[in-house]
């Protein structure tokens, strides 16, 4: 047997036409001999024609300003230096960039951090060059 | 600008699929394409212009960060809506608003008094008592709704304002279909029961 509450979750499927057509069509021939749901199924339908309504209302005029594109370019360049000038410090502050060139270790060092850094610098590069233009 | 003709009759999918290669004319032919979609998608949530243009613009922004982590079986706007709907639920933790609203002083009259049609100040409305009561009522739509809890609110947007389907729901909000007929259904019915218990049948003199 089917109880109230499933058959409210089954006629607010029925509003969105999100039921099978078998069940759909015993909905409805539920809702013709029941008043009490029929009238469930009336508020429903009411609140979701008024909120529609209401939606419709307050959205027709809608419409991104005419700056929206050139704000977003200007923040996607921010997003973008700010990531540069982050690796820029990793880079500044990273332990090797005081190294000295006397001490043998530090010989070593600069064989594998320069060209990382070198590395890094050419990526910095191409990230300038992609930032779009809109 | 003129837009590349190339991306005119490219779907969204492989304007990604474009924009992962690296090129940047593609990102520009999706922000035309869905920058008002966005910041209605947004204004819907917020319901403040500003604040959803921020969050359309902080959406796309996310689009473009993440750019290489999208898979073309994903459809495009579902991964977009997604993103939006994720960045306005952060507003509204932020704001905590659907907690503090009161919705004590609604207007009085029947739910059979609204006359859907003259609804929100509609200028062929003659009758300034009417147009009163209309931006009133939605004025308390909107408070209504914010009671709601950001799920419920979220599936009530996407299925009644958007048009939504079940299956188009289930993927953007990562539920199962049967959660969001579940939601759906217990979002309508607060809405239901808040209107039945605020506004009373109109007393006929």
């Amino acid at each position: 047997m089917i109880t109230r509450a499933s058959m409210l979750s089954q006629i607010s499927a029925l509003l969105d036409d999100e039921l099978p057509e078998k069940d759909a069509l015993a909905i409805k021939k539920h809702l013709l001999s029941c008043n009490r749901c029929r009238a469930e199924f009336e508020k429903l339908k009411k609140i979701d024609r008024l909120l529609n309504e209401w939606d419709r209302q307050a959205t027709k005029f809608i419409k991104t300003s005419d700056t929206y594109s050139k704000r977003l370019c200007q923040r996607i360049r921010a997003m973008k230096n700010r990531k540069l000038s982050s690796r820029h410090r990793q880079m500044t502050n990273h332990p090797s960039a005081n190294l000295k060139p006397t001490n043998p270790d530090s010989v070593i060092s600069y064989t594998t951090i320069v060209p990382t850094q070198l590395g890094h610098s050419y990526n910095t590069w191409k990230q300038i060059k992609k930032i779009p233009h809109i | 600008m003129a837009k590349p003709k190339a991306y005119l009759d490219i779907s969204d999918e492989e304007l990604m699929l474009e924009l992962q290669q690296g090129r940047d004319e593609a990102f520009n032919e999706i922000v035309s394409r869905y920058k008002d979609y966005s910041v209605r998608f947004c204004y819907r949530f917020v319901r403040d212009f500003e604040l959803a243009e921020d969050i359309s613009q902080e959406g796309f922004i996310r689009l473009y960060k993440f750019r290489y982590k999208y898979k073309i079986n994903a459809k495009f706007i579902t991964l977009l809506s997604k993103i939006l709907m994720n960045l306005c639920l952060d507003e509204f933790r932020k704001r905590k608003s659907y907690k503090t609203v009161e919705i004590d002083a609604m207007p009085e009259g029947g739910i059979d008094k609204i006359n859907i049609h003259n609804l929100l100040g509609d200028k062929s409305t003659p009758d300034p008592e009417q147009e009163y009561f209309n931006k009133e009522l939605g004025e308390k739509i909107k408070q209504t709704l914010n009671t709601l809890s950001p799920r419920y609110k979220t599936v009530l947007i996407l299925r009644l304002f958007h048009g939504y389907s079940y299956k188009e729901i289930a993927e953007i909000m990562g539920a199962s279909l049967n959660e969001v007929k579940i939601w759906i259904h217990r979002a309508r019915n607060q809405m239901k029961d808040k209107f039945s218990n605020h506004y009373r049948p109109v007393r006929k003199p």
